[in-house]
């Protein structure tokens, strides 16, 4: 019953905001496409960004650990700001391709 | 199309069904039970409650410090062993875990020489060591050792290379049978954790 509730809600609101943008932007509809692709390449950024900031981060407690002597839990990494700042890179990442794409 | 694009579009592709799957599918309550240490509760020497959660900026116990904490407690009062090692230490907060815990438990009834309290360990590797230590001049071997259930599994491994004889009694910080996506995944979210620790202890030799 979630899922088919939560699906409903975000299929109704991508019509109805999809409706707007068309009528008050205007967005061409034959974009819709490479709108899709752009959502994975988001999502792939946002992949690679949070990797490599785990993989930084953990290198850097152990390192820390190591040569300082200092202790930080391997466990500041499991937080969702960690999260949230890595989708804002690969935002950011996504439209610096788009900008450089649009001027080619 | 240049080979990075289409490789990320790739990777967001397989995230993406790996989101859903494991949001909207049984795969990840089902991948917990396989990796989950099925309870061994017996009478032992002692109960070892393993740090976890801290202590929040009033002093007080996190939700999860205390779902372990009030476990060890439940499985002394049921007279399992006669004696409760409460773990956790300071790092930045006003007080150690380990002191809150042994608070609570005080509070609780628990008399005082029935209680070993831990603070200078700061990971499970550390905490099986210096408690080792602590308890195989006492004789105490066998323990009811009381962590998550995700993290159970390692947790025994370390305490077993430190030369006691663990038996898991996990107090679930996370629900063992997630029904809604959020806790699907953070269920996902502790196993992948716990896989990477584990992995890392391994490579340590910590197991």
């Amino acid at each position: 019953m979630t899922i088919v509730l939560l699906a409903a809600v975000v299929l109704a609101s991508s019509l109805a905001l999809g409706a707007l943008a068309v009528v008050l932007l205007p967005l061409p509809l034959d974009r819709v496409r490479a709108a899709g692709a752009g959502i994975l390449e988001f999502a792939g950024l946002w992949m690679v960004c949070l990797a490599s900031n785990v993989a930084l981060g953990a290198g850097a407690v152990v390192v820390l650990r190591h040569v300082t002597g200092v202790f930080i839990s391997i466990y500041v990494l499991n937080d969702l700001v960690l999260v949230i700042l890595s989708a804002l890179q690969a935002a950011g990442f996504r439209a610096w391709m788009t900008t450089r794409t649009s001027r080619g | 199309m240049p080979l990075t694009i289409t490789l990320l579009r790739v990777t967001g592709a397989l995230s993406l069904v790996a989101f859903l799957t494991l949001a909207f599918t049984p795969l990840v309550g089902r991948a917990n039970g396989w990796l989950a240490v099925r309870p061994m509760v017996a009478p032992a020497a002692a109960i070892v409650v393993l740090g976890g959660g801290g202590v929040r900026a009033d002093g007080s116990l996190t939700d999860v410090s205390l779902r372990r904490t009030l476990h060890g407690i439940d499985l002394y009062q049921r007279q399992l062993a006669p004696l409760l090692v409460l773990s956790g230490p300071q790092l930045e907060a006003v007080r150690a875990e380990g002191e809150a815990r042994t608070a609570l438990a005080r509070r609780l009834g628990v008399p005082a020489q029935a209680i070993l309290t831990e603070t200078s360990a700061r990971t499970t590797r550390e905490e099986a060591v210096r408690i080792a230590a602590r308890l195989r001049p006492r004789g105490a071997e066998r323990i009811l050792l009381v962590a998550d259930a995700q993290g159970m599994r390692r947790a025994v491994a370390a305490f077993r290379h430190a030369g006691l004889e663990p038996l898991p009694a996990p107090a679930d910080d996370v629900p063992s049978a997630p029904s809604t996506p959020m806790a699907r995944l953070a269920v996902a979210q502790r196993l992948v954790i716990e896989v990477l620790a584990v992995a890392y202890y391994h490579a340590a030799g910590y197991l």
